[in-house]
This record gives C-alpha cells, sequence and structure tokens, in this order.
C-alpha cells in the first residue's frame, strides 16, 4: 500500500495532472530500487515505498538525514560534502555510503543523483537512485583484504617470488625480489629483471626458462642473481605453471631461494674433506717416520759401507778387483731400494686426484706390509699374511686403498702395545666374495672394541688414543665408500682382539668414474 | 785403523770371529764383505733366534747387534746373553734416528752404538775396540 506523502511544493493544475502524478508515483514505488524526490535546493520532497519500509521510517525523519543516522556516521561528511556540492553546481553525484535499515544494520549502497531539467535547463527537480551493493562491496572489501594478506604473505615469505606470463615475461615481483636487486617494478617487469643474472649464468638460465616455456612443466635451474650492493649470490630458480579450466597456461609462478650459503658449505666441506685427507696422510707420516728413517737408512748403510770396503779392496796388495767389483754392484743396487722407498712414500703421501687403475689388492696390502714392517717389529707385533691366490682384480685408487690398508695396520699394531701376556699376532687376510667382490680384514689381538664404541667408531675425531687425531678411520671409511665398498669392525670371537675390515665390490669403477673430489 | 797387515797376522793364528745379526740384507751382505776384507772370519744372522740356534754365542768373539729385529729385539738378546752368561762384547748398529739410545744401550753393557748409515771406519773402530785390539 503506497505510503507516501506528496510534498506540498508539487503543485498540481488539474486533474489529468493529479492523475499523472499518482501514476508516477505508482511508477516510483515499483521500481525495485530507492527513489527519492528532491526539490531543487535538495530538500526531499518524496521517498518511494521501498525507502520507507527499507529505512522503516517516516518522511519526515527521511528529510532529517543530514543530522540523523539515515546515513553511517562515518559516510555522513563525506555525503554531506558531495551533495551540497552537487547541489550547488547542478552537476549529478555518485556516492558509495551505507545507509541504516528498519533493523539497525547498515548497508551498502550507491547513491546516484541527477538532476530533472526543464526546457529551460532549470532544474526542476533532483532524482536519487540508490542501489544496494551491499553484497558487491563487502565481496570487494573481502577480496581486497585477502589481496593485501596474499601480498604480506607473499612478501614475508624470505624467498623472491615473482610471476611471468606464458610467454615467460615477468608480471609481478615480491617485494624481497626488488629489496634484494634494489630494482624497481617498472625496472623489472617483463625482462628487465634479467639485468641482475650473472653474465657467466645468463645464457645458461636463458637456455632453462625457454625449455620449461616450452614444456609447460615444472622446472628449476640455478644462477646468480646481482644483490643491490653490488654481490652476487647462487639461488634455486624454482617455477610452476598455473592452467586454466582448458589445460592452457595462463600463468607461471616462481620462486628464488638463496644457495649461497649452501654452495660455499658444499666447497668449505670438499675443501675440508680433502685436507682432512691430507691430514691423516701427514699424520700418519709423521707417527711412522722412525719407519721411514728406518727403511732408508738400510740400503744407506749397505752403500756406505760398500763403498768404503771398495775402497780397502783396491788398496789391498794385490787389489781384490773381483771383490771391489762386487762391493759396487751391490752399491748400486741398495742406491736403487733407497730410491724405491722414497718414490713410494712420497706417492703415498702427495695430495693428488682421485684415480682409477685396476688394483691387484694383495699386491698393495703386501707393499703396505712390508713397508710398516720395521715398525710392527718394533713393536713385537707378529704379522702373517693369508691372501687368496684367486684374488679378482678390482679398478680403484690404489694409492688411497693402500692408505686405508695401512690405517687398518697401525690401528692392529697401537691395540696390541700393552698386550704382554700373548703373543701379539695380526694377521691380514684378502679373499672374494660371494657377491664377486673382494675383502680384506686385519685381525689382531689387542684390547678388543668397548662394548658402546661400534658406532661412533668411524665417526670424525673419534680416538682412544692420547694425543690421537682420530681421523683415520673416518678417512678410511670416506674412501672405502667412494669404491662404494664398506668398512666394519667387530670384536673377535671367544678370541681377544677385534677384526677391521673392509670390501669392495667388483665394479667399484664404473659408479666412481664421476668423483672429483680431490683426496 | 786396521791394516791388512795387521788383520794377516791375526788370520796367521786364528782370526777373530764377528757375527752379524741383522734383518736387512743389504746391512748383513756389506758388513760381510768388509769384516773379511778386514781379515775377520764373518758369520751373518737374519735373527736373534736365528744365531742362537746356531750356537755360536760361544765361539764368537764380538757380536755386530742390530737394535730393531723381528721377533726377539737387539737389546732382549743381549738381556737373554747376559742371563745365559756369555760375556761376548757387543756393539749395537740401529736404522731408528734416537739418540737417546747411545747413553741406554751403553748402560746395558754396549761397546758401541753407531747409528746407520755408519762409516767402515767406524765399524772397524767398534770391532777392534770390543776385541780389545787397538
Amino acid at each position: 500500500m503506497p505510503a507516501t506523502n506528496l510534498a506540498t511544493t508539487v503543485s498540481v493544475n488539474n486533474l489529468h495532472a493529479e492523475e499523472a502524478a499518482r501514476d508516477s508515483l505508482l511508477l516510483l514505488d515499483s521500481i525495485p530500487g530507492l527513489v527519492a524526490l528532491l526539490s531543487p535546493t535538495g530538500d526531499v520532497q518524496f521517498v518511494n515505498r521501498q525507502i520507507v519500509e527499507y529505512a522503516g521510517r517516516s518522511l519526515e525523519e527521511l528529510q532529517d538525514w543530514g543530522t540523523n543516522d539515515t546515513v553511517h556516521p562515518e559516510d555522513l561528511p563525506h555525503v554531506v560534502q558531495v551533495f551540497t556540492a552537487s547541489i550547488a553546481s547542478g552537476s549529478p553525484y555518485e556516492i558509495v555510503q551505507r545507509l541504516r535499515r528498519r533493523d539497525g544494520v547498515y548497508r551498502w549502497f550507491q547513491n546516484n543523483g541527477f538532476p530533472l531539467r526543464d526546457p529551460d535547463g532549470r532544474i526542476v527537480r533532483w532524482c536519487v537512485l540508490l542501489t544496494d551493493i551491499d553484497e558487491r562491496k563487502r565481496a570487494e572489501d573481502a577480496l581486497r583484504a585477502s589481496e593485501r594478506n596474499l601480498k604480506l604473505l607473499i612478501d614475508t615469505i624470505p624467498a623472491l617470488a615473482w610471476s611471468a606470463r606464458p610467454d615467460g615475461s615477468a608480471e609481478f615481483f615480491s617485494q624481497h625480489y626488488l629489496d634484494f636487486t634494489g630494482l624497481s617494478e617498472a625496472e623489472a617487469a617483463n625482462w628487465g629483471w634479467t639485468v641482475a643474472v650473472h653474465p657467466d649464468d645468463l645464457h645458461g638460465l636463458s637456455g632453462s626458462w625457454r625449455r620449461v616455456i616450452a614444456s609447460e612443466s615444472p622446472g628449476e635451474a640455478e644462477a646468480r642473481l646481482r644483490r643491490h650492493d653490488g654481490d652476487y649470490r647462487w639461488f634455486l630458480f624454482r617455477v610452476k605453471p598455473l592452467r586454466d579450466e582448458r589445460g592452457v597456461v595462463v600463468k607461471w609462478y616462481g620462486v628464488n631461494t638463496d644457495i649461497e650459503d649452501r654452495k660455499r658449505a658444499d666447497a668449505a666441506l670438499d675443501w675440508a674433506r680433502s685436507e682432512l685427507a691430507h691430514v691423516s696422510r701427514v699424520t700418519t707420516f709423521s707417527a711412522l717416520t722412525a719407519s721411514i728413517a728406518h727403511e732408508v737408512n738400510q740400503p744407506l748403510a749397505g752403500i756406505i759401507t760398500n763403498a768404503g770396503t771398495c775402497l780397502r779392496m783396491l788398496d789391498a796388495h794385490p787389489p781384490n778387483i773381483e771383490g771391489a767389483r762386487e762391493t759396487a754392484r751391490r752399491t748400486i743396487r741398495d742406491g736403487n731400494r733407497a730410491s724405491d722407498v722414497v718414490a713410494h712414500l712420497r706417492a703415498l703421501f702427495s695430495k693428488r686426484e682421485f684415480t682409477l687403475e685396476p688394483v691387484d689388492l694383495n699386491d698393495a696390502a703386501r707393499e703396505v706390509i712390508a713397508l710398516s714392517a720395521s715398525d710392527l717389529s718394533r713393536n713385537r707385533v707378529i704379522l702373517q699374511e693369508d691372501l687368496a691366490d684367486d684374488l679378482p682384480t678390482i679398478t680403484g685408487d690404489r694409492i688411497q686403498l693402500q692408505q686405508v690398508v695401512l690405517n687398518l695396520l697401525r690401528n692392529a699394531s697401537d691395540a696390541m702395545g700393552s698386550v704382554d701376556d700373548r703373543p701379539r699376532s695380526l694377521l691380514v687376510k684378502t679373499e672374494c666374495e660371494d657377491s664377486g667382490g673382494v675383502c680384506l680384514t686385519v685381525r689382531d689381538a689387542g684390547v678388543g672394541l668397548p662394548e658402546d664404541s661400534l658406532s661412533s667408531l668411524f665417526d670424525a675425531f673419534y680416538t682412544t688414543k692420547a694425543g690421537g687425531m682420530g681421523i683415520g678411520l673416518f678417512v678410511s671409511r670416506s674412501i672405502v665408500e667412494k669404491h662404494h665398498g664398506r668398512l666394519w669392525a667387530h670384536s673377535n670371537d671367544a678370541a681377544p682382539g677385534a677384526t677391521f675390515g673392509f670390501s669392495i665390490p667388483i665394479d667399484a669403477g664404473t659408479g666412481v668414474e664421476t668423483a672429483t673430489a680431490q683426496y | 785403523m786396521l791394516h791388512s797387515s795387521r788383520a794377516s797376522r791375526a788370520m796367521m793364528n786364528r782370526p777373530f770371529l764377528v757375527a752379524v745379526v741383522d734383518d736387512s740384507e743389504s746391512v748383513r751382505e756389506s758388513l760381510q764383505d768388509l769384516l773379511q776384507q778386514s781379515g775377520f772370519a764373518v758369520r751373518v744372522f737374519s735373527s736373534a733366534e736365528e744365531f742362537l740356534a746356531a750356537g755360536v754365542d760361544g765361539t764368537a768373539n764380538c757380536l755386530i747387534l742390530d737394535v730393531g729385529l723381528p721377533g726377539m729385539s737387539g737389546p732382549d738378546l743381549q738381556r737373554e746373553l747376559r742371563r745365559r752368561g756369555s760375556v761376548i762384547p757387543i756393539a749395537f748398529i740401529t736404522a731408528q734416528g734416537d739418540k737417546s739410545l747411545r747413553p741406554r744401550l751403553t748402560a746395558l753393557g754396549a761397546v758401541a752404538v753407531l747409528f746407520k748409515p755408519f762409516t767402515d771406519d767406524s765399524l772397524l773402530d767398534a770391532v777392534n775396540t770390543a776385541l780389545g785390539i787397538t
């Protein structure tokens, strides 16, 4: 039922006009919108049914909209300002504002006001149309908030996040990305970001990016990015495609993670490993200095004595030519012996790359045993060999494997350093494994392994020796594992002492070829 | 220095027997040549056990003994000989560089301690000292 009152300023001249007016009002009440008619000076003269029903107020109350709570108090100043300016200027206005519903809840409306002019251009009326946009506005606000949250999230992630168009040109960069490179959004957009890529890495990165785009699959690449201060750091670039419902790639999302520290750590680790191996050898070397001098002094003693004897023989009456010749021959032989010892030891302790060659483990072990013989005998160690006749040749680094054998022999000898009530027997044994590999064990009659040590035995710096550095077994295990083998230890069954051993598979060579660490 | 003429004189009576115990072939062969060239009778052994088994500890006049031997060491052999009542003079030779060996071994009764490589002169001097020849 139309509950409107006709403003008295509307003058009705005749019945037709009155009917026309009534029809207009009916029309206005039928429009599914909130409509109000205002005087040229902005006074509310008519409000349609929808307004009255929405606001739950009478025309008189609504006429006071400028001072009451019809319009949300926060929006009121702005609305008044725009409205007043519009009335004064005669220009239409559009305001987004909240309007109070009859239950007290405010909803968002789009308020459009426009003047109705007579044929002379004079404003006779203002027409105000209010459209409920509350749901739309709330959705927009939620979206904006969500976008803000997302941006906050992206900008907080400690990574350089970015997105690109299907053709690969960059569209968005997170704040971190811009802060890191020191580029502005405009500078970085499209292909501008490539100025921050290290010149040596740009070609490779471009190629990878092109391949990923063509493959339409996730991908990754590593390259150096220039920080705002000029320093280059390694990054891992990872990217994934976003597809629409048809499966077409519509966007690429990427994240670049700083891996500089990891790269440096890797390099440092490699360097430390090789240094460790070197130190291990040097420590072994210094511990064997007496043994080395010992080895060389024997042939040297022979040489000196023979030379002296040779002179005496030549001085004799008559000169003992045959004897002199024999001593000279022995001198040469002893000289070569000394030279061999030095060369072999030099090779054993020099820093060199991992090299692959066929290795007869028996031969290699015998050499190490010969080298350690005096050291072992000085420790009263009785060494026995049980080397398999049919031991197959393996592929590996001969010198490094010898270092492992040397380490095991030394440890075995040291383990028996305090043994006096039984022979200090040491057994070096080689045999074939069922799986086709070779196996070398060193069994001693020493103090054995402490119960709880087995798991930590091969750890770096584990040692039971005062003054020991504890890196021998750690490095030995590294070497054995590099050959795809195993190094183990266990206490002897029903006998004192322990057995250490390692096994190397026959085909260790194929996997080991790509090793690049320096030992 | 021992001249050949003196060696010949010794040989006319009965040559001194010098026993050499050393596990290095180079040392054994060179010492044997030097001592024989100097007029001594020589027996060489590669281990203390071999020496004891040969039973010459009673007849040898002088023992040139390596310190670092496999199994029974030089000093061990010296102790064993003393335990058996032998008074054979011993000159130690060693390839180890540890100079503290000399006072230690001398304290145990060694006549001389020589570090390899030693000159032929010093070796013969030691033998002469051991044999009481001046």
